[in-house]
């Protein structure tokens, strides 16, 4: 490094950061649709410290975020709150500043650099207008001001134009080529992708109330559901969740896994696999950091599998799926990525929370690889299952019996008692052949007048029609 | 292998036309010709794709695929010209060892709807080379499903219900990456909004295979059709090219009488059925200057159910009447 001497004599380096580190290389940590994830999860903050709380069942009712875009331009707009005067050196500022005297509760950001980081993402000028109360202000991000290394500091403007709630509405323009093509050429697909991404990392928010707008169309939420059978009752053999909870450290926890549907028939994790029939979209954990989803449907080590004892992700355990939840009021204590969305897999909470989730995955991995010969059977114990989502589960939980839990973070966990078959008796054998498609089809016609029916349905039918004759 | 009596859908006839209207538009393209084109198809027990093509554009080179081994012979046994190459073999397997020679035109004529046509798709838009003609038409028949069930009972209200939820997660299990909005009940309740769903999910997978963000190839679509013969179908067609050629072809096309060069609403096709007779006594009014208006009343009655339903009959007879197929009954 090139050493400098300055006028007071002292030796030093240069170590003054640059903007293009900011504009061109931070935002290469993060896709477009997670960068406009991060604008959402500032419009959620907002909603927080207007109300002060995110308990109860509808917390954000009423609040709403709107997202526009075309080829020249991109903007949200939110009735959240706004940025008051008083945190408006925080939102602008590149990073956190250190003693930051404000306590937010339930937010994810800890880092202070999802907002800018979005908006140095997307294009090259951007005017942010907010309104908190009395605070009415307006700040420009010119590309003059991007390349200007020695200017830090942004104009407030009083706001041109008066917003009639208390909110922001970020507008960027001059966008980035490839941007602009996403935006433009691309939007069916950029739309299925971001709404696909709200959908699912937003899920818990929206059902809590939240409404969000893609180009006018609003984002329906697509929360896991884990089946649940009889809920009730006190059963003693039956298709449940997992459950674990915990208090550390002001972390709240809550882990949940379960089967979202009955377990795939050969068939279907053949289909699967060449991407005929289902993707494996649903299966997989979900982690949860202050209701924001930072990690979605995760089949991976990060999320245990393919560890102790636990297999490596296969098609056949697409019907196993969980959820962690982790809220705290402060933010730094979640194992969350800067990014957000991403999993800290170093946090020694994830780490040790990582291992209930093993060990609820463990007994759905073993009942699916017990009863995959006996689909039948199982797809009855499947029936009788609701599908509950993540609060009804939790208020499920309080009718169930907890078993403590020793360990470093404590808690209490309910073991569901899943159906096990008997062993399989010496006598049975199974049949198993191939034959050409067209002619499975012509039986699969003959027999049910249904050329797609499955080709088991179709092998067995023949058997027992053949074993009858077989016994005249 | 039992086939539809697609050579008798005056329908079909049209959106077959269709393409040989738009491959006289694509002629007159500078740098454009013909010769260096070749066509992919599935022609069909009696290959009428390919014979229609070779009747217009003699100089296309023609390669029909068909997987199944009867179908193949019957090919065979209809063969037209010494040319066209017959092969027998499945799209995708003929996918993985294609290389482009020069320009392409593929039409993925499918019967019917499944994720992995939207993947056969997918590689025939990676496989092409730039001026390449794409054309994929899919069932769009809105089946029986539980929205368009009325419950009978206050019972049977709670298990559609519990249907309805069912019918959306597996239609989302299956295609939800290609879904651009939220699944609702219009979707699969009225037919004009699941054709739009279908276009909708096919332009989402043609952005996914040529993204322009990449900045190589792109997809221009220049036509959108649908028709039932008896079960509706949705026809795309659209160009490949660079991003910087789009607005060219687009001004190139727009004359075009059947183009949709922004995925609008796709257009109908609903020629009614006339007989030789009637077509010989309505050619004179052609094309009609009342849009189809006069073309009804000069028959001096109805052609379909009502008035209304006639006059839009001889409306889409009106744009469509070039394309209109001649069914003749030959007696040996």
């Amino acid at each position: 490094m090139p050493e400098k001497k300055f006028s007071n004599g002292n030796k030093q380096v240069d170590a003054t950061p640059v903007k293009s580190f900011f504009v061109s290389m931070l935002t290469r940590d993060i896709t477009l649709p997670y960068a406009i994830l991060d604008l959402l999860d500032n419009c959620v903050d907002g909603i927080l410290r207007t109300t002060n709380s995110g308990h109860g069942n509808t917390p954000y009712k009423g609040f709403k975020a709107e997202i526009d875009f075309d080829k020249d331009s991109f903007c949200i707009h939110d009735n959240c709150g706004g940025i008051p005067w008083n945190l408006s050196d925080y939102a602008f500022r590149m990073g956190r500043p250190a003693g930051r005297g404000e306590k937010l509760i339930g937010t994810v950001g800890t880092y202070g650099i999802g907002m800018k980081r979005a908006i140095f993402k997307i294009g090259k000028n951007c005017s942010i207008t907010t309104k908190n109360g009395k605070d009415s202000y307006e700040i420009n991000i010119t590309p003059k001001w991007i390349l200007d290394e020695g200017d830090w500091r942004l104009p407030v403007e009083r706001a041109k134009q008066s917003m009639k709630e208390d909110g922001t509405t970020i507008v960027i323009d001059k966008l980035y080529p490839g941007i602009s093509a996403q935006f433009g050429h691309d939007k069916a697909s950029f739309e299925a992708d971001l709404t696909d991404k709200i959908a699912t990392h937003y899920a818990f928010i929206i059902e809590k109330g939240f409404s969000v707008y893609v180009n006018q169309v609003a984002v329906k939420p697509r929360p896991t559901s884990l089946l649940f059978a009889d809920p009730d009752r006190k059963t003693k053999k039956a298709i449940r969740p997992f459950i674990y909870k915990t208090n550390v450290d002001g972390v709240s926890v809550f882990l949940t896994v379960g089967f979202t549907r009955p377990i795939p028939s050969q068939e279907e994790v053949q289909d699967e696999q060449e991407e005929k029939k289902y993707s494996s979209l649903g299966a997989g954990w979900t982690v949860l950091c202050n209701d924001r989803a930072v990690l979605y449907c995760d089949k991976t080590e990060v999320t245990g599998w393919g560890e102790a004892g636990v297999p490596n992700y296969h098609t056949q355990f697409i019907a196993i799926s969980g959820i962690v939840e982790f809220i705290s009021d402060d933010p730094s204590k979640l194992p969350t990525t800067t990014t957000k969305r991403g999993i800290n897999s170093s946090s020694s909470l994830y780490l040790q929370v990582k291992n209930k989730m093993r060990e609820g995955m463990l007994l759905f991995t073993q009942y699916t690889n017990k009863w995959k010969t006996d689909i039948k059977q199982s797809k009855d114990h499947m029936r009788s299952g609701r599908a509950l989502r993540l609060q009804e589960i939790k208020q499920v939980a309080s009718n169930l019996s907890f078993m403590p839990v020793k360990g470093v973070i404590g808690g209490e966990q309910y073991k569901p008692s899943l159906p096990m078959p008997k062993p399989i008796e010496p006598n049975r054998i199974r049949i198993s052949f191939v034959r050409k498609k067209h002619e499975i089809q012509l039986v699969g016609t003959y027999l049910f007048e249904d050329a797609e029916a499955s080709a088991s349905k179709i092998g067995e039918r023949c058997f027992d029609e053949i074993l009858k004759e077989a016994k005249k | 292998m039992r086939h539809p009596p697609y050579h008798l859908r005056p329908n079909k006839a049209v959106d077959r036309f269709l393409l040989v209207s738009l491959l006289n538009v694509l002629r007159k393209y500078e740098g454009v010709d013909l010769r260096d084109y070749t066509y992919y198809g599935f022609g069909g027990p009696f290959l009428e794709d390919c014979r229609l093509l070779h009747e217009y554009n003699p100089e296309i080179k023609l390669v029909s695929l068909e997987h199944d081994n009867d179908t193949y012979k019957r090919q065979e046994f209809h063969r037209f010209s010494r040319h066209i190459e017959i092969l027998n073999n499945s799209l995708m397997n003929f996918l993985t060892d294609f290389e482009s020679k020069g320009r392409d035109i593929f039409w993925l004529d499918f019967t019917d709807f499944k994720l992995e046509r939207f993947n056969e798709y997918m590689t025939v838009l990676n496989k092409v080379g730039d001026l390449s003609i794409v054309k994929i038409t899919l069932r769009a028949q809105l089946d029986e499903n539980p929205f368009k069930r009325e419950p009978a009972s206050r019972e049977l209200e709670k298990d559609i219900e519990n249907d309805k939820q069912n019918y959306l997660e597996e239609f989302r299990a299956k295609y939800g990456k290609l879904l651009r909005r939220p699944l609702d009940e219009s979707c699969f309740s009225r037919q004009s909004i699941y054709l739009q769903l279908i276009q909708d999910m096919l332009r989402v997978k043609t952005e996914q295979a040529l993204p322009a963000a990449a900045q190589a190839n792109v997809f221009q679509v220049l036509n959108s059709s649908f028709y039932a013969d008896q079960t509706y179908m949705l026809s795309v067609t659209g160009i490949v090219c660079t991003i910087n050629q789009i607005e060219i072809i687009k001004k190139h096309f727009r004359s075009w009488q059947y183009a949709n060069l922004d995925w609008k609403e796709p257009r109908r096709i609903d020629v009614p059925i006339l007989s030789v007779k009637e077509r010989l006594h309505l050619e004179k009014l052609l094309p009609s200057e009342t849009k189809g208006k006069d073309l009804a009343k000069a028959l001096g009655y109805e052609i379909d159910r009502d008035h209304k339903e006639s006059q839009r009959k001889m409306r889409y007879y009106n744009d469509f009447y070039r394309f209109y197929p001649s069914f003749v009954k030959v007696i040996f």
